[in-house]
């Protein structure tokens, strides 16, 4: 999706948006018409809002938890790989 | 039935509105899906803490609620997707190999893995660069440009707030190491050493010099050059002032943010002449038999 509709479904402003594609919390694909948002650009946006509201963490925080995310989440792809080979490598 | 929402907080019915939200906010950061990608349960189990919050929060609806006038159920959020539904899907932007880097080191594995994201293409904010800058006293106190060579061979313009301390950090935004596939730049952060001054010493925001004085200016009073980190200033010296008196130089000190300044404190310190003076030795003698008195007299063990 462009990035009207992505602020819509996110509820995001556009001043927001600017600043954590800057910050490279959100890192939608490049097409000849603008940014390209699908949806775990929208879940990531999600989580982002979540953490700093629901949550409170000032953005120093924000930046270091989206970094570890990420790393556990590149972990467990790793192990479940590794899993799967071991059952049929 | 929904559960009593203050029961699910496990906050008391009279709870203040404070200690609603520290204790939700204690609850969603070990419950939030994303912060518990292994755990299946904690999807609903986050949105039991919502929906409780969501009635809790808005003192309008809570007031209601302890009122008897709606119930807890219906309080629900719009089913959403959690990131973690999404991050171990396919290939994606935000893949990371960051926490697995230092044990895998083949490619191919990495690009079994992530596939096209494979970690030549995945966007990344540059790291950081480190330095350590060791200024002269009078630098650090003052401030101004210096001119910084970094571990690769590059150099950067620093421009040194007034009055900064010994091991401060300075963050340059953007001036680390370019980011990888159009990513942000890391920062430069530089450390700040400051070498110790032989005559100034510094107390926060205040400078403390011992100033050597003449006999003859204690006892007769005088003006003397005091030396100060702005440049040598004449203060007078009162008549009759003994070792260890502190004089105050209002606003020579250390420059603060916002235009005020510390202050320097000059502690006096009588100094007999370098070479013997047989004048004086006899001028001393004769006072010495008319007057008498010993300090150390005051001084009993």
């Amino acid at each position: 999706m462009h990035t009207g509709e992505f602020l819509a479904q996110s509820r995001l402003d556009a001043e927001a948006l600017h600043a954590w594609i800057e910050a490279g919390w959100l890192r939608p694909g490049e097409s000849r018409s603008g940014p390209e948002f699908s949806d775990i650009d929208l879940a990531r946006a999600r989580l982002i809002a979540d953490l700093r509201g629901d949550l409170g963490l000032n953005d120093e925080a924000v930046a270091v938890v989206l970094d570890l995310i990420d790393q556990i989440h590149g972990l467990r792809r790793l192990v479940r790989e590794l899993l799967d080979r071991r059952r049929a490598p | 039935m929904a559960a009593d929402p203050y029961t699910v907080l496990g906050v008391k019915p009279d709870a203040s509105q404070e200690d609603i939200q520290k204790a939700y906010r204690k609850l969603a950061k070990k419950l939030h899906p994303d912060l518990n990608p292994g755990n299946k349960k904690a999807e609903e189990q986050f949105k039991e803490i919502s929906a409780a919050y969501d009635l809790l929060n808005d003192p309008a609806k809570r007031a209601r609620f302890d009122r008897g006038e709606i119930d807890a159920s219906g309080q629900d959020r719009p089913s959403q997707h959690f990131y973690r539904d999404f991050a171990e899907g396919g290939d994606h932007a935000y893949s990371s190999d960051a926490g697995f880097g230092d044990f895998v080191d083949t490619e191919d594995i990495i690009s079994e893995i992530f596939g096209r994201y494979a970690r030549s293409n995945v966007r990344r904010r540059g790291s950081d660069v480190h330095y350590k800058l060791t200024l002269a006293f009078l630098d650090a106190i003052n401030g101004g440009k210096h001119q910084v060579t970094l571990p690769d061979g590059s150099s950067l313009d620093v421009t040194i707030p007034p009055g900064i301390n010994n091991g401060q950090v300075l963050r340059l935004r953007g001036k680390g190491r370019p980011g990888l596939n159009g990513g942000p730049p890391g920062d430069a952060l530089i450390e700040i050493e400051v070498r110790p001054h032989p005559v100034f010493r510094r107390k926060g925001d205040d400078i403390h010099v011992e100033l050597p004085i003449s006999l003859a200016d204690a006892v007769l009073g005088g003006k003397v050059s005091v030396p100060t980190p702005g440049g040598p200033v004449t203060m007078t010296v009162p008549k009759w002032s003994n070792t260890g008196t502190v004089l105050r130089l209002k606003g020579k000190g250390v420059p603060r943010s916002g235009g005020a300044s510390g202050d320097e404190f000059v502690a006096l310190k009588i100094m007999l002449p370098d070479k013997p003076d047989p004048e004086l030795e006899r001028l001393i003698a004769e006072w010495r038999s008319a007057k008498g008195a010993r300090p150390q007299e005051s001084v009993k063990a």
